[in-house]
């Protein structure tokens, strides 16, 4: 009896060594916590950060983001060629390319996939990303057929692609998570393709070995992947972690080697720190003036004057993000050069309460009424929350017009916004590729009536400006017209812009190379350990 | 007994039935819609519409709740509209293990503790054991779980860096997880079992028994424990049903790949076929497990007589 007892406890620590000898894999392995699972896989239907964080490191466009996170390298294109007209687009992939299954991969993949994204019975929620493609609109609004699309594959390595209007930032899409390639022949087998390990195709830096839903994600070196020899890592483990805290624990602790949820604990524990890493993002956070409520834009602007952001962004907001000094964030280039955008326009926005108090003197001799109650919205957030009391404090003191703060659960807020029942109201926006057009387009009229409801002459002329950039190919006019659109929207104030986004990571000691792209996607591929 | 437990069928499906209805259109007359958030901001409004319309959304409410049923009577629960293309069946499938053994080993471990705890704090009343297993017991059910999570966690995992932080990778794993759900449990199963087992101890026949001079330990054992775990097993049956689906908190500090998290997050994203398969799921859960209880009580105590 008692040698069987010893038996059963031999083989039972046997097989606790075994177990905890798999959870240290060989090789290179990053640990990188995310705070929930990716609502899905598929590049042709994410529209989330979450999801295209991940679907970044597994596929790759014609083009991709270097290693720097901001410029563009060739990713399955080896060149391109534009027409005069700057119409159509001439790509020449590489004829070496592989799907991760082994399978060669074609241009004609990237008409089937870009088409897939087209089709109306996908209903992809990040279709419109397409839209500058010759009859993109009309075939996914059910106007036209396919095959008038301008997307074509001519050979195995030839694909050309006519757009509607000249696009100068075309390149820079083509890296964007829908316009990656899927595999045809794995997309029809199943529906489900993109949620099982086993039927998972890519053609990125790393391949799906391992899906444990809402546990984690095992991401393997793809050995097929065209620059494979250029990827140091071997494995790279994606596991889901929800509370902040647990996630900062884990990270010193060792469980974890990276993260990019970033507690205000793990905040002010790191601050200053190499290990917490910050990248400059294009984003903007602002908040709304409903136009149709606060109708003279003297107003409007006395109350953005009124706000020292940079009191707000240091003391207030744990990540202290740089204040805004005008709509377009930093990290969009001046017409193709080296320069910034922001840099060269320089700053629109400055704090500046006696400017503020006199604009709103002279709104008040017309008629505006200062002993009214106007109400702030803001989500359930702490953050915003905070933000939104230093907003309330100032505008009493340094105008003294009263506000109160209302706030709304996240399934609720943007119904409230839409249906424009507030003053002032929180929002942001993202862009997605290197233009100021990405940042401006979000206040067209189509834009504005279910936000700011910026109305009226101006906004018409706003409208027609970004409208006539679409058509424009002369970049020094195009972008001086740019400047002029931005002037003119803070000029007349249906926003308050706040500061400018930023991305961060958390990463361990034995991290030595870590970067996000100016969309916020951790990329695996250049990441290093020791 | 047979035509009590079909009866008890039925009435279980109606209050199924109840519960359904009752959820599906509260669910729908929250404000907000699930393709109303954050995420869909950059959506153009003709692709949002034919969103909704893949989701049937656009339909007028009860039509949507007929087909739901319909959808329910083939024992399809709907697609979740925030993990794409996933079906609620496979997110039950694949967060219920995790939660069912999490909640296996917390159940067995509150009824390990909590029943010999309570029976010696009511055989030594006034006793030692009686002064500290109530204090657990208070303890137990006066500290709310997410307190007791957080600071396990920071002693066990940020301080004495003994256990792991995150997931349920190794047996280590699962001590905080169950250790925290048992706890509550625990005291409760101890409360009830404390006086249960004082009212039968006051009972003649007990005095009898230990007047034939049989063991104090068989006559607690034998006699007392039968009579009194009753209670205990009437709370089972809610109990096993929540504790097996998971708890939101412990599965969302724990980072479990649990049931639980889901029916917060559904309700917060307006995931109205999540939040719908989760309720009908622990609903007919529930169901379930008080129908075997019921069933129980007659082999624990032939008194009980069910057949009426």
């Amino acid at each position: 009896m008692r040698k069987k007892i010893a038996a059963a406890l031999m083989a039972a620590v046997t097989a606790m060594a075994s177990l905890s000898v798999t959870a240290f894999a060989e090789g290179n392995v990053l640990k990188f916590a995310l705070t929930q699972e990716c609502e899905t896989l598929d590049p042709g239907t994410s529209d989330y950060l979450q999801s295209s964080a991940v679907i970044m490191n597994l596929f790759m466009g014609l083009y991709m983001t270097g290693q720097d996170g901001i410029t563009l390298t060739n990713g399955c294109a080896e060149s391109y060629d534009l027409s005069e007209d700057g119409l159509t687009y001439t790509f020449h992939l590489y004829d070496d390319l592989l799907w991760s299954d082994g399978t060669p991969l074609t241009a004609h993949d990237f008409e089937y996939s870009w088409l897939r994204v087209l089709d109306p019975a996908l209903a992809s929620g990040v279709v419109s990303n397409m839209y500058m493609i010759k009859n993109a609109e009309a075939y996914n609004t059910g106007k036209c057929e396919a095959d008038e699309v301008g997307i074509t594959a001519v050979d195995d390595t030839t694909l050309v692609v006519e757009l509607e209007n000249p696009t100068s930032y075309f390149i820079d899409v083509t890296a964007e998570a829908c316009y990656c390639p899927v595999q045809q022949a794995a997309v029809e087998a199943s529906a489900t393709w993109s949620q099982k390990a086993d039927t998972y195709v890519c053609n990125g830096a790393f391949k799906v070995s391992e899906i444990n839903p809402e546990e984690s994600y095992i991401l393997t070196k793809n050995e097929n992947y065209k620059y494979a020899d250029t990827i140091s890592l071997d494995e790279t483990d994606i596991v889901f972690i929800a509370d902040g805290s647990a996630t900062l624990t884990a990270l010193k602790n060792g469980e974890i080697d990276m993260t990019n949820n970033i507690s205000s604990q793990a905040q002010a524990e790191f601050d200053g720190s190499d290990q917490l890493m910050s990248f400059a993002t294009i984003g903007t956070c602002y908040y709304d003036f409903n136009c149709e409520h606060l109708t003279d834009t003297r107003v409007r602007k006395a109350l953005s004057l009124a706000i020292d952001r940079d009191t707000i962004t240091q003391n207030l907001i744990p990540s202290k993000p740089v204040s805004s000094t005008g709509f377009i964030p930093y990290g969009i280039s001046y017409n193709d050069s080296e320069e910034d955008f922001r840099t060269t326009v320089g700053d629109l926005l400055t704090f500046d309460k006696d400017t503020a108090k006199s604009l709103l003197d002279e709104a008040v001799a017309d008629g505006f009424d200062t002993s009214a109650t106007y109400t702030i919205i803001v989500k359930n957030d702490e953050e915003q929350k905070t933000v939104a009391q230093a907003m309330q404090a100032m505008w009493k003191e340094y105008l003294g017009m009263n506000f109160e703060i209302v706030t709304y659960e996240s399934g609720t807020y943007w119904d409230v916004v839409h249906q424009g029942d507030f003053d002032v109201a929180y929002d942001g926006w993202t862009g997605d590729y290197d233009d100021p057009d990405t940042m401006l387009e979000c206040f067209n009229q189509v834009e504005c009536v279910t936000q700011n409801r910026w109305s009226g002459e101006n906004a018409e002329k706003y409208d027609a400006m970004l409208k006539e950039c679409a058509a424009m190919t002369d970049q020094t006019s195009r972008f001086s017209e740019f400047v002029e659109a931005e002037k003119l929207l803070i000029d007349e104030s249906p926003i308050m812009p706040l500061y400018f986004r930023k991305s961060q990571l958390l990463v361990g000691t034995n991290v030595t190379y870590a970067i996000n792209d100016t969309l916020g996607h951790t990329l695996f591929k250049y990441t290093e350990v020791e | 007994m047979v035509r009590y437990i079909i009866k008890r069928i039925v009435a279980g499906f109606l209050s199924l039935l109840m519960l359904i209805t009752l959820t599906f259109f509260l669910m729908h007359a929250i404000p907000g819609g699930p393709f109303s958030s954050d995420k869909y901001r950059k959506t153009p409004q003709a692709v949002l519409e034919q969103i909704q319309d893949q989701y049937g959304l656009n339909e007028p409410v009860y039509v949507q709740y007929i087909s739901y049923l319909q959808n329910l009577a083939k024992g399809n629960l709907g697609v979740s509209f925030t993990k794409l293309n996933y079906s609620v069946n496979d997110l039950i499938s694949n967060g219920m293990p995790a939660s069912a053994k999490i909640g296996f080993l917390a159940i067995l471990l509150a009824l390990l503790i909590g029943i010999p705890l309570g029976t010696t704090a009511a055989v030594r009343r006034g006793h030692l054991a009686d002064g500290v297993s109530m204090v657990i017991a208070t303890v137990g059910v006066s500290v709310p779980s997410f307190v007791l999570c957080v600071l396990t966690m920071y002693l066990f995992c940020d301080r004495l860096k003994l256990l792991p932080t995150y997931g349920l990778s190794s047996w280590k794993c699962y001590i905080l997880p169950v250790g925290c759900m048992a706890f509550g449990q625990i005291a409760y199963i101890t409360r009830l079992m404390r006086s249960s087992m004082l009212e039968t101890l006051r009972q003649d026949f007990i005095r009898t028994e230990r007047s034939k001079g049989i063991p104090e330990l068989a006559v607690i054992g034998k006699y007392a424990l039968k009579n009194s775990i009753l209670p205990v097993i009437t709370y089972m049956g809610p109990m096993v049903a929540t504790l097996l689906t998971g708890t939101f908190i412990i599965e969302k500090v724990f980072s479990i790949p649990g049931l639980g998290r889901y029916f917060v997050n559904a309700i917060g994203d307006r995931d109205y076929a999540v939040t719908l398969g989760l309720t009908i799921f622990v609903g007919a859960l529930i169901i379930i497990c008080n129908l075997i209880v019921d069933i129980i009580y007659a082999f624990v105590d032939p008194r009980v007589k069910i057949d009426r």
